[in-house]
């Protein structure tokens, strides 16, 4: 009995020896052997890597004026292994979702981890959404931070700040040209959930923060952008041009304080609009005012003169003889508007004569007259912070033909662009310094901490500041009663500027009859000038003998100059200073 | 008989000292599961001011766009033709501009503004 006692309890033991050191084999096999695969497979289970989104910088003007933000959304993701019942979770969601309820019972039914079901839902909506979903205990639906970009003043400044596409790229603008500054970084989070799906936090893992993106200040003020467009709208509304332009630039530092073209557009629309709608719209985005290059016409002239009085080949007060009206040169006649005897260097640009520009230019040689052209900047980029700047077109002189010293000097057979253009005006008012346009200010981290600045750069002194004021009084007297361009004048300010009427070239050849680009290109005050402005209309619809830069362009400039004078409280010209302090008094304009 | 009696006596000291490995047993293995439960406690708390603060930063960001929509030039002007608000433009009768012989456009100085000097100046001057 006893003996048989023990062989059972040995036999029991011996089993239960065999049956733990089979558990212990096992676990050891799953353990040590099989670690690899069963951490994966629980790591893919419960195991996760959260996103953390990092907010896209803010694009701001000179005054931290708001040009693009984020407005919070959030993106309504479903895992469809949690839930259990996706009929229900359909008959929840379909309705505020806007969705229709047999596709999405469809895509709640495909088993898949991972399932986008609406995009870009407001904050308020997916708490609602939220609040439902609790209340029927309904598990798998997740709502994922996400913003979307919104410019609050529409199309203002549009071709400046540019648009996003739907993947969070910045596709032109500042929005393309700083996104890596815009853009910041997205971190993430290692964890775990449980199996409800909750997080467990005690799990956490490898973390990255998130870095938002920076600000970028531009040197745009919204104010002056906002005279610019509106009166830009008038000039389209009265004209209806094909094109038309307007930029604002400091001279002194070459920033651009406003610029606007038309047509237009709403980079709030682009994201919402499908594809097609975006493909035909595509010339409406181009920021003509870099990327569009046109012959300048008579605003050429001022190159022209500014070269020859820099060079002492002619003083202000030199005579030339303007042939009457009619130059015959290389074989072919060159022409005036009015038929000009002898005029003046100061003439010749108050008058706009191309045979007087032209003879301007001969007396000093092609070599010497295509160094100014490139001195001051034309037939490169300017260097704005802008994606698809072009260069514009000006030909070395071993291309020029026999009859291109007498044409470019007026401002044909070069093709530049309008920033150009104003770029060139600006080292005739700031005293002859050639500054690059800048658009940027500064960049900015979400801290507030300025990491970069962008100084004014001279990229040249492309003519003396004694040539550079030569021709400033010259082009005062443009804007008088004696010029082309009286109508630009501003009350209370002493204007200096230079019209342009370009005929526009036929892409068949030659030039098309009738159609014109006019400019007026002016700055004020003339002696100490706050800012620089081009207005250019491609193709205005107005009477053939009043589609003159000065008549069109001329009373553009004077509206917005006016406005922009009294904004930036530019004083007037004194009247009569009494006294030891002087106080005066603006009359009515 | 005494040795029967000596055989039955209660190890008392090897009972304590069961006793208390089993209490330290227990008591860190109720340590271990109080500490986890203050851990997954701790963690719902931090998960639930996560979200709480991942909300108002999303409110904060809402709101600032919707301030900077409200007060774009596009939207003030709108509601200036409903007539919300009025604006009276400044007439030139009443820019009325203060400034010193010779020195229209330059700062006033110190060597320029002994007229205009503020008294508590020329007290500390003194």
């Amino acid at each position: 009995m006893i003996g048989s006692a023990r062989v059972r309890a040995l036999v029991t033991c011996c089993a239960l020896a065999l049956c733990f050191t089979g558990f212990s084999a096992r676990l050891v096999h799953l353990a040590v052997t099989e670690h690899d695969v069963w951490t994966a497979r629980a790591a893919e289970k419960h195991g996760i890597k959260q996103i953390i989104y990092a907010n896209r910088g803010m694009i701001v003007d000179i005054n931290q004026q708001t040009l693009a933000d984020n407005d919070p959304v959030r993106n309504v993701i479903a895992d469809c292994t949690l839930l259990t019942n996706p009929d229900e979770a359909a008959d929840v969601l379909a309705g505020p979702l806007g969705l229709d309820e047999s596709e999405l019972r469809e895509k709640l039914a495909s088993g898949r981890h991972y399932v986008v079901l609406k995009k870009d839902v407001p904050e308020a909506a997916a708490k609602a959404i939220r609040n439902r979903l609790s209340v029927r205990s309904i598990r798998g639906i997740s709502f994922e931070q996400d913003a979307d970009r919104v410019y609050p003043n529409g199309a203002m400044a549009c071709h400046v700040i540019g648009f996003m596409n739907g993947e969070h790229h910045g596709v032109q603008g500042i929005e393309a040209q700083e996104d890596q500054y815009l853009r910041g970084h997205e971190g993430f989070r290692y964890t775990e959930r449980d199996r409800a799906g909750e997080e467990l936090v005690a799990y956490r893992g490898e973390e990255r923060a998130p870095r938002d993106g920076c600000n970028v200040r531009l040197t745009v003020d919204l104010n002056l952008q906002n005279i610019v467009e509106t009166e830009l709208d008038a000039a389209c509304a009265e004209f209806k041009p094909k094109k038309a332009i307007v930029i604002m630039m400091r001279p002194q530092t070459g920033e651009i304080l406003a610029m606007a073209n038309r047509p237009n557009f709403d980079p709030n629309d682009v994201r919402t609009k499908p594809v097609s709608y975006i493909q035909q719209h595509e010339g409406d985005m181009k920021d003509c005012a870099i990327t569009d290059m046109m012959e300048p016409g008579s605003t050429f002239k001022m190159v022209t003169a500014a070269a020859a009085l820099n060079e002492h080949t002619v003083r202000p007060d030199s005579v030339i003889f303007c042939e009457n009206g009619a130059f015959s040169y290389g074989g072919r006649y060159l022409h005036d508007h009015h038929p000009y005897g002898d005029l003046s260097v100061e003439d010749i640009l108050i008058k706009s004569s191309n045979i007087g520009a032209a003879k301007l230019a001969m007396g000093l040689g092609e070599q010497r007259f295509y160094g100014y052209i490139r001195g001051f900047g034309f037939g490169e980029r300017t260097g704005i912070s802008l994606p698809g700047e072009i260069p514009g077109l000006v030909y070395p002189p071993h291309r020029w033909s026999k009859l291109s010293i007498t044409r470019i000097p007026m401002g044909q057979e070069v093709a530049v662009t309008p920033l150009q253009t104003i770029t060139a005006l600006s080292a005739i008012a700031n005293g002859g310094h050639l500054m690059m346009p800048q658009i940027v200010h500064d960049i900015t981290d979400d801290k507030g901490q300025v990491i970069s600045t962008f100084p004014p750069v001279e990229i040249r002194q492309v003519v003396r500041t004694e040539a550079a004021h030569e021709v400033t009084e010259a082009l005062k007297g443009v804007v008088s009663p004696r010029g082309t361009a009286a109508l630009a004048k501003v009350s209370g300010f002493v204007v200096a500027g230079k019209t342009g009427t370009a005929e526009k070239i036929d892409p068949k050849g030659g030039y098309m009859q009738g159609k014109y680009i006019v400019s007026f290109c002016g700055f004020l005050p003339a002696e100490n000038p706050a800012f620089v402005c081009l207005v250019m209309l491609d193709d205005a619809v107005t009477k053939p003998d009043e589609n003159y830069g000065g008549q069109v362009a001329g009373p553009i400039f004077s509206r917005i100059g006016e406005k922009a004078a009294r904004y930036l409280n530019l004083e007037p010209e004194p009247e009569v200073p009494a006294g030891n302090i002087v106080i005066t008094q603006r009359e009515h304009d | 008989m005494n040795r029967r009696k000596h055989a039955n006596l209660v190890p008392v000291a090897a009972l304590l000292r069961s006793v208390v490995i089993a209490v330290f047993i227990a008591a860190v293995g109720l340590s271990y599961v109080s500490f986890k439960n203050q851990m997954q406690t701790n963690g719902n708390e931090i998960r639930s001011l996560e979200a709480r603060l991942s909300t108002l930063i999303m409110q904060d960001n809402a709101a600032r766009a919707q301030i900077a929509r409200l007060s774009s030039h596009s939207y003030l002007e709108k509601r200036l033709a409903e007539g919300f608000i009025r604006l009276t433009p400044i007439t030139d009768s009443s820019i009325v501009r203060v400034h010193l012989l010779g020195s229209r456009n330059a700062p006033a100085t110190a060597d320029t503004m002994d007229d205009l000097q503020p008294v508590s100046n020329r007290v500390v001057a003194q």
